[in-house]
């Protein structure tokens, strides 16, 4: 069974425009997982072309690729699917979610993040953020601050009582 | 968020309309005032809002370490607001607090961050000499001392700070109550020198920091402690008075929200009114033995003691519903599993009710878990391994966690090990998790006892603190 909501969006596209004034079409089916393009929908206004101003055309293509992969026209046959391959269908997506985010370099992760977060992407933005979250993970702060071009400004006693904190609480 | 809008859409203003609800989407994430907006970004190529979302994606464990990136990095890190965060996208770790008793009788808390297994060192807890009241001639507490100390092991400490009235504190916090709300351990009264404090210190994870909170009514040591709705319940406990240590059959609740203390009806103690005569009254006094917030409900197991003999008489409840007690159910009291006099510890995972009782053989011992409907104790875990019955206060204690039962006791190398109980492989497909730990009910006389044990001890942590005892311990869940 498919929804109300799912019936009336189906049949339409959305044209979105990038940053860089490249226009996309979208299913309506499609959008709907961008949190701020479901509420404009529900509204009503999304005639003509909806500027994204935050995201530019090689993000916003990811993004709906993103979208493409995670929507699903077929409802029914959802329902009828057994658990086995439900949950099979689940570890593949999760396998394709991690290429599509390893794929990127690091630039284009900051614009997916910055991105799915204008447009309100709850999975894609949870996606990337983890992400950045791994590599940030098992790094020294001198690694991290590296990665991520950040200066510390830490006085040099200040950097010698944490150390001296952490030294006290793992050794 | 820049308006860089070139074209005017039609309707209903499209490219304004796009704007708001992307601020608006925007805004929900965004954590706090308090995280400075200006002045440098955490990670320069993004707003901080995003890069709040990838550090409350880290594990907590990690958190000590990145302090040290820059300023705006450690004063986010301790931030409660990133633990907001966290809460919500469900990132909250349990992590078990291990309170030690280590050389000189200090004490000293580890935590364990059961998922890394890697063990932090709390800052010391602040050396406070507070004299609140001014220790008095000794005599007359020395009864009371000889009373309490048996069951506690602390007549030589006890005993020995009445000699040495020369030295200040040899063991801060001794007798202090330990208990977790609200994200924060706290350290409740205790002795100092011979006297009972009143002050509670809080342990916030989050600052990594000790702070002195708002203090009980009344000094107290050896009080139990049990949470309810959020709030942290004290029950009982000595207090030093004009006699020497009077036992406590009062009771007061600590609100974390508001930071203050208020009244809870005392324990009636319904049993010890009933005492034949005058002189038992006297003699037997009434003592909390125990607290562990069940159903909703805080359970009192209860003792009269007199020097030698300690008598377990049950218990009451305490319901905050009604803000009064009544007696515990018969068999559940009886039955209380008691680790030593004077002691009876209890832990409730996922809803049920479980007491370790130590078997008569010293090197083992069995976990039961109550049952409600028959109003009886039954043994699930037929044998603990247990290595280490020797001097220790507490050779062993439970916690649950993860929504599994865990023993933590130090093993044949003197080792602090946490063991967690896990089903067998092949009954777990059965049924899940405690439930058919407790449906499973053997009989406790049962001779096969063993090979019906449908549990198999993991040992998922162990380390060498050197001599360091354990006292007690609690999980926090942020």
């Amino acid at each position: 069974m498919s929804t109300p909501s799912s019936s009336v969006f189906s049949y339409r596209v959305l044209k979105l425009k990038s940053s860089d004034g490249e226009i996309f079409e979208v299913k309506q089916t499609v959008a709907v997982q961008s949190g701020v393009l479901k509420q404009m929908m529900e509204d009503g206004c999304t005639e003509g072309e909806i500027p994204l101003n935050n995201v530019d055309s090689p993000t916003l293509a990811k993004i709906i690729e993103w979208c493409n992969k995670h929507h699903d026209d077929d409802v029914e046959g959802r329902v009828l699917s057994q658990e086995k391959e439900k949950e099979k269908e689940k570890a593949d997506m999760k396998r394709w979610e991690s290429e599509f985010i390893d794929a990127l370099n690091r630039d284009e992760l900051y614009f997916l993040l910055i991105g799915s977060n204008y447009m309100n992407i709850k999975e894609l933005l949870d996606c990337a953020a983890q992400k950045v979250a791994g590599m940030v993970k098992g790094k020294t702060p001198e690694a991290i601050r590296e990665m991520f071009n950040i200066q510390s400004d830490f006085t040099e006693e200040e950097e010698k009582a944490i150390r001296k904190e952490n030294q006290w609480a793992f050794n | 968020m820049g308006g860089l809008l070139s074209l005017a859409g039609p309707k209903c203003k499209t490219k304004d309309y796009v704007e708001t609800l992307a601020n608006e989407s925007c805004k929900k994430q965004k954590i706090s005032p308090s995280v400075d907006e200006e002045g440098p970004r955490l990670i320069p190529s993004l707003p901080d809002e995003l890069s709040i979302q990838i550090l409350a994606r880290l594990p907590r464990i990690c958190y000590f370490n990145i302090r040290l990136v820059s300023r705006k990095w450690k004063a986010t890190i301790m931030n409660p607001e990133l633990f907001n965060v966290r809460k919500e996208l469900g990132m909250r770790e349990e992590w078990l607090y291990v309170l030690t008793k280590v050389e000189d009788d200090k004490l000293l808390w580890h935590a364990l961050d059961p998922l890394s297994r890697k063990w932090q060192r709390l800052p010391p807890l602040p050396r406070v000499i507070n004299d609140e009241e001014e220790p008095r001639s000794s005599s007359s507490g020395l009864w009371m001392w000889n009373m309490v100390a048996p069951s506690f092991k602390i007549a030589e400490i006890l005993r020995g700070w009445l000699g040495w009235k020369g030295i200040s504190d040899p063991m801060p916090f001794c007798g202090c109550a330990i208990g977790a709300v609200d994200g924060c351990l706290y350290v409740l009264g205790g002795f100092s020198r011979t006297s009972t404090v009143r002050c509670v210190w809080q342990f916030d994870p989050i600052l990594n920091s000790w702070s002195e909170v708002a203090s009980m009514s009344i000094g107290r040591a050896y009080s139990k402690t049990g949470i309810l709705n959020n709030k942290l319940y004290v029950v009982g406990g000595v207090s030093r008075g004009q006699g020497g240590l009077n036992p406590l059959q009062s009771a007061e609740v600590f609100d974390p929200c508001t930071g203050t203390w208020s009244e809870v009806p005392s324990m009636p103690f319904s049993k010890a009114q009933v005492l034949p005569n005058p002189f038992l009254a006297d003699m037997l006094k009434p003592m909390a033995t125990g607290t562990t917030s069940y159903m909703g409900r805080l359970c009192v197991p209860q003792s009269l003691y007199s020097w030698p003999f300690f008598v377990d008489v049950g218990g009451e409840i305490y319901n905050p519903d009604t803000n009064s007690w009544v007696e515990m159910p018969v068999g559940m009291g009886e039955g209380w599993p008691a680790r030593q006099a004077g002691t009876k510890l209890s832990v409730v995972v996922d809803g049920e009710l479980y007491a370790f009782d130590p078997s008569s053989s010293l090197d083992s011992g069995k976990i039961k878990v109550y049952d409600q409907k028959e109003d009886a104790w039954k043994v699930v875990i037929g044998k603990v391994p247990i290595c280490d019955f020797t001097d220790s206060e507490s050779p062993y204690l439970l916690a649950g966690f993860h929504g599994k039962l865990h023993v933590i006791t130090k093993d044949a190398n003197h080792k602090i090990a946490v063991l967690r109980a896990d089903l067998r492989d092949n009954l777990s497909s059965m049924s899940s998790s405690s439930t058919s730990l407790s449906a499973d009910s053997v009989d406790e006389h049962s001779v096969t006892l063993a090979e019906l044990d449908t549990v198999v001890w993991k040992v998922i942590a162990s380390e060498d603190f050197g001599f360091a005892e354990l006292v007690s311990c609690q999980v926090i869940d942020i």
